[in-house]
């Protein structure tokens, strides 16, 4: 017995063809970007009260003690709370956004590649985004405050080049790390977070404690110093590969819960 | 009705999640273009057969094919599928306009005026966040992305849940209407049997994770009737035509009996015996034959292992459901 096949199906309903990968990919950056709310508001929100907040503290500060107060600020980390946020939002996509998609009879593999693809996108805007503004910073003399916001060692102060590869890296990573947990969370729901985090908490636990057993604290200093900025960023693009890897491949086999 | 080959065939088919049978090496066939009904209790398998239809899940074990093929992960057997469940989940943020805007991304036979004509029909306000929404207006949303976007095989899993007598006569109208003119696949699975029992061409029943019933409405339809008259007339008419009795009622000497297995010989034979044969509904027959049956009458250790482990899933998936 032979069932309808599908070009015989595709032919009764209208000459229709299975769209291309890459259509049925973009539906889903699409479909990301649909509700703009959770892809573009509330990441735009999150760079912004970090932005004021720091302005603000800088001012109280410069206010207080004067503009000398400056030097102490030199390795500032307050755009590296923008990091943790990406894991954040990484998961708020896909356990959003997931269930929907499948309801909209689409592949779990389509899903994880658009999904993907929205991360590239977010973090290359971002990237351009934070590099303009460290232009900027600099020639307002950091917004008149002497602030160093998006011109800190961590995200790069050299050229272009430097600049936009550090935040595309960096953000690119958090946003990896997060599709990990999105996954998980997706998938085993509650417990898929607890026992991810705990294996994640070892094995950071287990590499300081190598290092540390191993004396090779100097040598990870060195290896930071002999890459440089750009090199210790571009570094950061394997690991984001093998946490989208794991991501997806954990994301093959979930099932929409309810 | 065309002569095509079935749309979904499904054989051996075993689901599990870890001790509870879902379930239980099903095996059916669902011919093309008709509409067939997915019917039984809560937790009979009914939501577990059309997710592992739609590709929403994976069997356990045996074989479901959608239009030959495995739907898992199959983007040229998904693209054929609309699945509007009861439960389904919409990005936090969505209104249901954008649901109608994101639906035709994915569904190439969408029908936009179509979709607009549903919305004025069921009032539905397309500007409110899908979180405000009363349930009806939620159940709703699925009715309309599932009819308008006419996808050869559309999955109704609880589709009406909270929509008031008026809407889900709309839902009825609309459906069959579009049918006639789009005719396709359509499973419709619901409590409700007596209100779709016209609409349906082919009915399914499943029980504890089995089929228990699976044949032409019509053939259904007077399959099943009550047999009146006294005890011994009636039981001797029974034997003779080794009719399956569903339920037994008695009172002094006479009884009524709900008998399954009626046909053109039986009516005769009772007309010229002088009992009286009523039809019963097709929603009767399967509330007998789904756990309103006659106790211990047909069902042996292993259907008695089956329940209870059907039945502590149930309530562990209840648990999970209160949690939410």
């Amino acid at each position: 017995m032979t069932a309808v096949s599908i070009t015989e199906l595709g032919t009764r309903v209208g000459g229709s063809r299975t769209p291309s990968a890459f259509a049925r990919i973009w539906r889903i950056v699409r479909l990301h970007y649909a509700n703009r709310v959770s892809t573009i508001i509330a990441p735009l929100g999150a760079a912004a009260a970090i932005f004021a907040v720091y302005l603000i503290v800088q001012a109280i500060v410069v206010h207080e003690v004067g503009p000398s107060a400056k030097h102490g600020e030199q390795y500032s980390t307050s755009l590296v709370y923008f990091l943790p946020y990406q894991v954040v939002f990484a998961v708020q996509a896909m356990n959003l956004t997931f269930p929907f998609a499948l309801g909209m009879s689409s592949t779990r593999r389509d899903f994880s590649l658009g999904t993907w693809l929205v991360f590239v996108i977010q973090s290359a805007f971002f990237s351009v985004l934070f590099t303009v503004l460290s232009y900027l910073e600099q020639w307002t003399h950091g917004w008149g405050l002497g602030a160093q916001i998006f011109q800190t060692f961590i995200y790069g102060r050299g050229e272009v080049g430097q600049r936009l590869l550090t935040f595309f890296a960096g953000i690119l990573l958090f946003q990896c790390i997060g599709s990990v947990f999105g996954a998980a969370f997706v998938r085993w729901r509650a417990n898929g977070l607890m026992v991810l985090s705990c294996t994640v908490m070892v094995l950071a636990l287990g590499a300081a404690v190598l290092i540390t057993f191993t004396n090779s604290w100097a040598a990870v200093g060195r290896w930071f110093v002999s890459v440089g900025p750009s090199g210790f960023a571009a570094w950061l693009l394997l690991p984001a590969a093998v946490f989208a890897v794991i991501g997806h491949l954990a994301l093959r086999r979930a099932t929409p819960k309810s | 009705m065309t002569s095509l080959t079935p749309a979904i065939e499904v054989r051996d088919l075993t689901k599990r999640f870890g001790a509870m049978t879902a379930l239980d090496s099903v095996s059916l066939t669902i011919p093309t273009d008709s509409i067939t009904g997915l019917l039984g209790r809560n937790g009979a398998g009914k939501t577990t057969l059309m997710h592992v239809l739609t590709g929403q899940d994976f069997p356990t074990a045996g074989e479901a094919r959608v239009f030959g093929q495995t739907p898992a992960e199959n983007a040229a057997v998904l693209q054929h599928i609309s699945f509007i469940k009861e439960s389904q989940r919409y990005p936090d943020d969505f209104k249901p306009k954008h649901v109608f805007r994101t639906a035709p991304w994915f569904f190439e036979n969408w029908d936009a005026d179509f979709a607009d004509q549903l919305v004025e029909d069921f009032r539905l306000p397309t500007g409110r966040r899908i979180k405000k929404l009363s349930r009806g207006q939620l159940s709703a949303v699925g009715v309309i992305v599932g009819l308008a976007s006419r996808a050869p095989l559309t999955f109704f899993d609880e589709p009406y849940l909270g929509l008031d007598a008026v809407a889900r006569q709309i839902f009825y109208d609309r459906l069959l209407a579009d049918y006639a003119e789009f005719p396709r696949t359509i499973v419709l699975s619901t409590h409700l049997i007596d209100e779709v029992a016209n609409l349906l061409e082919h009915v399914i029943v499943i029980d504890q994770g089995r089929i228990v019933l699976d044949a032409p409405a019509d053939e259904l339809r007077g399959r099943a009737a009550s047999i009146a008259g006294s005890k011994a007339d009636v039981d001797a008419f029974v034997a003779r035509h080794r009719l399956e009795v569903l339920k037994r009622d008695e009172l002094g000497g006479a009884a009524s009996l709900l008998v399954d297995g009626v046909d053109e010989v039986v009516r005769a034979d009772a007309l010229n015996s002088g009992l009286q044969l009523t039809p019963v509904s097709l929603q009767q027959l399967i509330v007998r034959r789904t756990g309103g049956a006659l106790s211990g009458s047909d069902a042996d250790s292993a259907d008695h292992a089956q329940g209870s482990a059907a039945r502590r899933g149930r309530s562990a998936r209840a648990t999970e459901g209160a949690s939410r």
